[in-house]
């Protein structure tokens, strides 16, 4: 782990203007959101804030959804990732409102404590990739606790106090690397076994493996691979990707924009 | 278990209650089956999807719970569904499940975790074994859901 990128990558944050749909007598709430976190958890202090301005303002927070530029926002995908898919351009304010009308069908709003049963499942399944899910059945329930408390109060040194032993590849290199690929045609993000290393023994770029998680020969020159509002190159090590640039829940995610 | 769109096809077309939805690629085509279930004296619609998993190498169960008027019904509610189904087997504890983004639809849905599939099923049967491997693995799982292969159709 290098130490400098990961506490990079958590700190990075977005500048977001959050307003409420049809309610434009009410000033908007600007606040910086951490890319690593999510929506499901900073959602209860932006309401909060509102609510605390506004008596009678009535926002159920079991029933209010999140859009941008007309595009419904998931609240279970790293907020970070969003941002990136959304091709927001990066040091731009996000425009984000909080609908009251009827959310989309098949859109779910999710609550924190929903959040992190969909983190825990998202990190063993990150696990079961990197080593057969052995290391995080090892652990103990209190552990699993920390590290989704330390994402929900933003405590880099506790996260990495933990989170150091899904990480850890001092005895056995990672069987598989936990990598989710996002395009903006795509519904769903895309994910298969993609191995540290090729058959010849060398190590599997993050271009190589986006190639044959998409089926694609090549990343045209005309894409962009973004993670962390970062542009990854093609030939950075698959690996650096896995112990530098995951999200907290252990997954690699990168969005590839087709640039107009 | 790379002969699951074969699999399927085979499955659907022997259980026609099951229906085909074709993703971009054959392993994203999964199963789909509606059925009218009963929670707490309500009627709900419950939908499941038996999807390829690409991280697990196995077929996973996705499903959701809507209301006669399609909204998504509580979590509370899917719990008791699935204690129901837990009852009918006979067993105290409900299959481990979660809220997580389809793989094709790119939507919430629960899925039955996969982490108890017993890979031998998937493994390649020997040419007097030719029962269908979906039937096969949905005997053992589809009852976590209340779902029971008819008498005959595979067996």
């Amino acid at each position: 782990m290098d130490y400098e990128v990961c506490r990079k990558v958590w700190d990075s944050q977005i500048a977001a203007q959050i307003t409420i749909q049809n309610r434009d007598e009410i000033l908007p709430f600007y606040t910086m959101l951490p890319r690593f976190s999510y929506f499901s958890v900073v959602l209860q202090d932006i309401l909060q804030f509102f609510t605390s301005r506004d008596n009678e303002l009535n926002l159920d927070g079991e029933k209010i959804w999140l859009e941008s530029k007309g595009v419904p926002l998931k609240m279970y995908i790293p907020i970070g990732v969003i941002f990136d898919l959304n091709n927001e351009v990066e040091g731009d304010t996000w425009h984000i409102v909080i609908k009251t009308s009827n959310a989309p069908s098949g859109y779910r709003t999710i609550n924190r404590e929903t959040m992190e049963q969909i983190y825990l499942q998202n990190l063993k399944e990150a696990d079961f990739l990197k080593r057969k899910a052995e290391t995080i059945q090892n652990m103990q329930i209190d552990e699993h606790r920390m590290l989704w408390d330390s994402i929900c109060n933003n405590h880099f040194d506790d996260f990495w106090g933990i989170n150091k032993k899904l990480m850890d590849t001092s005895d056995k290199m990672f069987d598989s690397i936990p990598l989710r690929v996002y395009e903006r045609n795509r519904p769903a993000f895309k994910q298969t076994l993609l191995n540290p290393r090729n058959d010849s023994g060398e190590l599997v770029t993050v271009g190589h493996a986006i190639c044959q998680l998409l089926a694609i020969s090549e990343i045209l020159p005309t894409s962009t691979l973004i993670s962390h509002g970062i542009r990854i190159p093609a030939e950075t090590p698959l690996i650096y990707a896995a112990k530098n640039l995951t999200y907290p829940d252990n997954f690699v995610h990168i969005c590839v924009l087709k640039n107009d | 278990m790379q002969d699951f769109p074969e699999e399927l096809e085979d499955f659907c077309g022997i259980w026609k209650e099951w229906k085909i939805v074709k993703g971009t690629v054959p392993l994203e085509n999964y199963g789909k089956l509606l059925k009218t279930i009963e929670i707490c004296g309500e009627i709900a619609i419950l939908e499941v999807n038996i999807v390829y998993s690409l991280i697990y190498r196995v077929p996973v169960l996705w499903f959701a719970i809507s209301s006669e008027n399609g909204e998504p019904v509580e979590n509370g509610s899917v719990e008791e569904f699935l204690r129901g189904c837990a009852r009918k087997m006979g067993k105290l504890v409900v299959a481990k499940y979660s809220l997580n983004e389809h793989p094709v639809l790119g939507l919430l849905y629960y899925n039955i975790h996969p982490c108890s599939t017993n890979r031998e099923i998937f493994k390649s049967s020997s040419p007097e074994n030719s029962i269908n491997k979906i039937a096969q693995w949905l005997s053992n799982y589809g009852p976590d859901l209340g779902i029971y292969i008819p008498s005959g159709i595979f067996f």
